[in-house]
Formats: structure tokens, sequence, C-alpha cells
């Protein structure tokens, strides 16, 4: 459990918590539509705030759509180079 | 002859272009407190706590969704910045004016529906708290005088033309922006949106019975 949401907390960006119908582990279903997560933790996060991450998701899959691109957020490097 | 017309026409077109692009315009919710950019057009919008923001780009958006509180500085506390703008008639005001008083900012433009509803809620909220020590001033951040006086011309409360500097230095990144300012010259509270209304109002009638 700790280990899983250590993963969550280094790896799991709103980018990388999208996925496509085959790999969800998680899923919400809000306004009519619905979202499908790559961990159960990012299901949690939306959950928090509906109305704030639905119209988050909604912009990266329109993003995807047009083929753009967000680059995710630097992180510390955990290994030094 | 004829060339000159059909010039006359696509500029006469253009102008229709640009106007009706300009009813588009707003400061972008992340580029605007981060960079004090100006307006720009708009390409998504969000609402978040009732309140609706405006982008530059979609990814701008998904920028101020994942964390809008980082983009949301109140200033409570702090002091509001001075200012000297001109008014529609080209006369100088200043925040300085004010001093002693308190003073509501509406930062507002024709192109915000809310903002031009208010108009008339904020000339009776001048009216009613003048004697007491509270006055209304109008921050347009609409460049289109004409649009402005003719939406104004029944307020008696000073409307003053906004420059970059000011919204920026007021972090203003949606409309309607409400500040309400203390005796004291500093930032009490920030308003946006009908929803705030009540709040606002008891806020001010607080204000005003503080102690000169």
């Amino acid at each position: 459990m700790t280990s899983a949401l250590l993963l969550f907390l280094l790896v799991a960006t709103p980018e990388e918590c999208l996925v496509g119908k085959g790999d969800a582990a998680a899923t919400v279903t809000h306004g009519g539509k619905t979202y499908r997560f790559r961990y159960a933790e990012c299901r949690d996060e939306f959950l928090t705030d509906p109305e704030r991450f639905s119209q988050l998701y909604d912009a990266l899959i329109e993003l995807q759509q047009s083929g753009e691109t967000v680059a995710p957020p630097s992180r510390p490097s955990l290994v030094p180079s | 002859m004829a060339t000159n017309r059909i010039i006359a026409l696509v500029l006469l077109i253009l102008a229709a272009v640009a106007l009706l692009a300009a009813d588009d315009l707003a400061v972008c919710a992340v580029c605007g407190p981060r960079e004090g950019a100006g307006f720009e057009p708009v390409k998504a919008r969000a609402t978040y706590r009732g309140k609706e923001y405006a982008f530059c780009s979609v990814k701008c958006k998904v920028e101020f969704l994942k964390n809008p509180d980082a983009f949301l500085v109140t200033g409570e506390g702090e002091p509001a910045p001075a200012f000297t703008l001109k008014t529609l008639d080209g006369r100088a005001v200043s925040l300085a004016d004010f001093r002693g008083q308190v003073v509501l900012l509406d930062f507002w433009g024709t192109f915000c529906p809310p903002c031009v509803k208010a108009l008339p809620e904020l000339e009776a909220l001048h009216t009613k708290y003048a004697s007491r020590g509270f006055a209304v001033v109008g921050v347009t951040v609409d460049d289109r005088l004409p649009l402005v006086k003719k939406a104004t011309a029944n307020l008696t409360y000073p409307i003053v033309q906004a420059t970059p500097e000011v919204w920026s230095a007021y972090k203003v990144n949606a409309l309607p922006s409400l500040v309400l300012v203390g005796r004291d010259g500093r930032i009490v509270k920030r308003y946006g949106g009908e929803a705030d209304q009540a709040a606002m109002i008891a806020q001010i009638e607080k204000e005003i019975a503080a102690a000169r």
C-alpha cells in the first residue's frame, strides 16, 4: 500500500493517469462521461473535486486529440547524474 | 474608383472582424499573474469555485486546473498598489485621492456581461454609502471608449482606464474582479461574480462601520 502510494506520488501526473479503454485500473463516470485511469489513486484524486478534474481531463483529451502534448512537470531526479 | 471602393470595403470588413474578435479577449488566468500579460484571444475557459476563468491556450487551462490556488493570489492584508489613472474625459484619479475612505475597485470591461450587469448595482452601493466614506471606482480594462462611455453614461462614480501595469499589480486574472480597500489603504478582500455579492456588501458595511 505504502509503495503504491509512493509510486503514485512519484509517477502519476494527470497526463499519466489518463489511459485508454484497455489499460484502466479504475473508472469514474461524471457528467455523463467516463474517465479511465491508470491507477486507483488517480480516481481517488478525481473524486476529491470532480468539477475541477473533469475539466482538467477534458482539456487533456482535447490536447491529445489535437496532437498536442503537455510536458509533465519536471521532477527532481532520484538518481545523481 | 472601383478599386478604391473595394479597398474601403475590405478595410471595413477587416475592422468588423477585429471588433468581433475583440469581444473574446481576456487576461489569461495563467499568463496574466505570472508574466503580467495583457489581453489575449480566449482559447479556453474553465470554472473554478463558481468563477469563470479565461485562458490563452488549452495548455494554460490544463496548467491552471492542476493547481488553481497557485494562480489565485488574494493580496489580502497587503497595501493596495498605488495608481494614478485617467478618467474617460482625461482627468487624473489616484487611489490616494480616497485616503481614509473605503474604496471598492471594480475591474471590468464591456465584453464581460456580468460586469455590465453589475454597474447599476455598484452605482446603488456608491450612492447609498457615499456619505459614510465609501466610494466605488470603476477600472475599465476595455479600450473601446465609445462602448465604455455608453455603458457608464448614467454612473456617478469615477471610471478610469486601466493600464497593464495596474491590472498586473492587482493581479487581475478574471472579470469581474472587485477589490475592497479599507480605510487604512490595505486590501481587505477580493470578489468576483454574483455569488460573492451578499458577502461583499456585508464586508463593505463592516469596513464603513470601522473607526476612522
